[in-house]
């Protein structure tokens, strides 16, 4: 049984349109798929392609216009959830967003922040729940110094990993990561890489991965879904994917990376070549 | 490359201290680099490295209270010496800079039109000529209905389109050099693509010098004719980019190149240990010391002065040494 079914997933805002009267923006159009335990998956696009809204859909952020999301063979009810609820979905499905700057409460230590998780989904008492959030910071690669410290004195990675921290320790089986290492200097971004790629082989979580960058998505998810104005145009594992992309779109993503031999090239010239052929 | 010609810029042993809670705090340790008319330099740094400080030390334009030394001479003449009309025309007509994020240096109550005339209109009386030439350098970064743009305002454009209108405004005052600070780090990668490309061509069309400063070495390299690494306020590595990309002869940068993920393959990431330190951070000796895998004593104390070696200026006491090592491990690195 998968984990994670979204069906038929839509999502449209009504917004001012340039004549003044509303129209209807149609943020995420008919997407679905699957997500088996312990699965990999990535959302592949840039801005404007739906991805974060989807992930944001699963998680319970936001709500979609219609369609499903299935968490474990339990549909998620349309409209607001009550606290139970989203409690209750909290426990398989935690989130880690792109800017731990503004993710942290920046007055509240990491062990602390890491603590209150805990104690708002279990019923340790004070000696297991401190033995827990120390594996935790283990886990993050945290040193005890760092779990005194409030967010301010942390480093983009450290803060990174205190987000990783907090969204494990309810024990999830999806963690949703949103462009997590993309603020990340390149020498701590390989580090975090590493870190979620030792996560998933330890403990087994899922994860989706909600990306604008390729060749990371290479490193930690088995499976991809690329994503264009809200649909996906292309899924398969990412191994494939990047070896014979078969949409326009993918191809025209893979060409765009800068590598060594790289030359920029106008739309123009692009669309002329593509025309040529 | 440009070898030979009179480097448009030059900067000689630049030091820069900035007053942060009552206490000068060194942002810049020792920078040298020159800048050929026609070529494009890649400076390429993580958080902290100095590579902004640089930019804004070549405007002119340090926070108040900054403390400079060292030598930055434009087309020969140190900039330190110039007036205050001479400033104002070197900063409005010989170098242009490109931001990061074109939405902050705009204002959101003035339309596109208003914001590329305003130095056209400094410099000439007839405005019909003025609008003429904006609406030319608008078509040439790729926006045909360049007319229609003129009257709108910077929310009603998306990202890329204001990037190319903030690199219309740079090449309206015809500089001859343009301080590109991060100009495609918040764009999409296609739209990356497009930006860089007009970049290219325009320098290339206009004989400029470009300084493309970035984190992404991937981008320096496929852009830039040398490329200069920068670490806690310091050059590490500077070099042909090729060169550079293929065999670098610093530490540092063979750590950066090997950390990146590839696309081709899935392996575990090569990593450099802890986390870039800032320019007051670091020790006496060499700043990378407190990452560098092949630390020596030496290094913990004395900092390495930059020197040449195979065609690299590279600021590393074990460079001759290290020249094997750093060969097989961005080999293993770049190889599947």
């Amino acid at each position: 049984m998968s984990l994670l079914e979204v069906r038929d997933l839509r999502k449209s805002f009504a917004v001012k349109g340039e004549s003044g009267g509303t129209e209807e923006l149609i943020a995420v159009d008919g997407v679905s798929f699957s997500l088996a335990p312990g699965a990999t998956l990535a959302l592949v696009g840039e801005s404007g392609s739906g991805k974060t809204t989807v992930a944001r859909i699963v998680a319970g952020l936001e709500t979609g216009t219609s369609g499903e999301v299935i968490v474990d063979g339990v549909a998620r009810p349309p409209g607001r959830q009550s606290r139970k609820s989203r409690k209750k979905f909290a426990r398989d499905i935690q989130m880690v967003f792109q800017d731990p700057y503004a993710s942290l409460d920046p007055t509240q230590s990491v062990r602390s922040s890491i603590a209150e998780v805990l104690r708002e989904h279990f019923d340790y008492d004070k000696g297991r729940r401190s033995d827990r959030v120390a594996e935790l910071l283990d886990q993050v690669g945290l040193d005890k110094r760092q779990g005194d410290a409030r967010p301010g004195s942390l480093s983009g990675g450290q803060r990174q990993r205190v987000a990783i921290a907090r969204a494990l320790a309810v024990e999830p089986q999806l963690l949703i990561l949103d462009e997590a290492v993309s603020a990340l200097d390149v020498s701590v971004q390989a580090q975090v890489i590493n870190l979620l790629v030792d996560i998933r082989a330890e403990l087994g979580v899922a994860f989706l991965f909600v990306s604008h960058d390729l060749a990371v998505v290479r490193q930690v998810c088995t499976d991809c879904v690329v994503m264009r104005r809200g649909a996906i145009v292309e899924r398969g594992s990412t191994d494939a994917i990047l070896k014979s992309p078969s949409s326009a779109y993918t191809k025209e993503l893979i060409a765009a990376i800068p590598r060594p031999g790289w030359r920029a090239r106008r739309r123009a010239e692009i669309a002329a070549e593509v025309a040529g052929h | 490359m440009s070898e030979g010609r009179r480097p448009l810029l030059r900067i000689e042993h630049l030091q820069v201290d900035l007053p942060v809670a009552q206490e000068m705090r060194r942002v810049i340790h020792d920078v040298s680099l020159t800048v050929a008319p026609g070529e494009v330099l890649g400076i390429v740094g993580e958080s902290g490295s100095g590579k902004s400080m640089t930019a804004r030390a070549v405007m002119s334009l340090l926070p108040d209270g900054a403390r400079v030394e060292g030598r930055l001479d434009f087309d020969g003449r140190p900039v330190a010496e110039l007036d205050v009309k001479d400033l104002r025309r070197y900063r409005a007509d010989d170098v242009a800079m490109i931001y990061q994020d074109p939405r902050a240096h705009m204002n959101p109550l003035r339309t596109i039109g208003s914001f590329l005339l305003e130095g056209p209109l400094e410099r000439t009386k007839a405005k019909a000529d003025a609008v003429a030439r904006v609406v030319k350098t608008l078509k040439e970064v790729g926006i045909d209905d360049a007319e229609r743009r003129l009257h709108q305002y910077p929310h009603q454009l998306s990202g890329g389109l204001l990037q190319r209108v903030m690199i219309a405004a740079a090449l309206v005052a015809e500089p001859r050099l343009i301080l590109a600070d991060e100009p495609t780090t918040a764009l999409d990668v296609t739209t990356q693509q497009e930006v860089i490309a007009i970049l290219a061509e325009q320098c290339r069309d206009r004989e400029l010098a470009m300084v493309l400063i970035t984190h992404d070495l991937d981008l320096a390299a496929a852009v830039a004719d040398r490329i200069a690494v920068m670490y806690a306020g310091v050059i590490v590595e500077d070099a042909p980019a090729e060169s550079l990309y293929g065999g670098p002869r610093h530490p540092y940068t063979a750590g950066l190149l090997a950390s990146r993920p590839h696309l081709d393959r899935a392996a575990r990431l090569q990593t450099i240990p802890g986390r870039p330190v800032s320019a007051y951070e670091a020790g006496p000796g060499c700043v990378f010391a407190s990452r560098c895998p092949f630390v020596e004593e030496e290094a913990k104390v004395v900092r390495p002065r930059p020197r040449e070696l195979d065609g690299h200026i590279v600021a590393c006491h074990r460079a001759e040494d290290l020249r094997e090592e750093l060969r097989t491990r961005s080999e293993e690195a770049t190889s599947a």
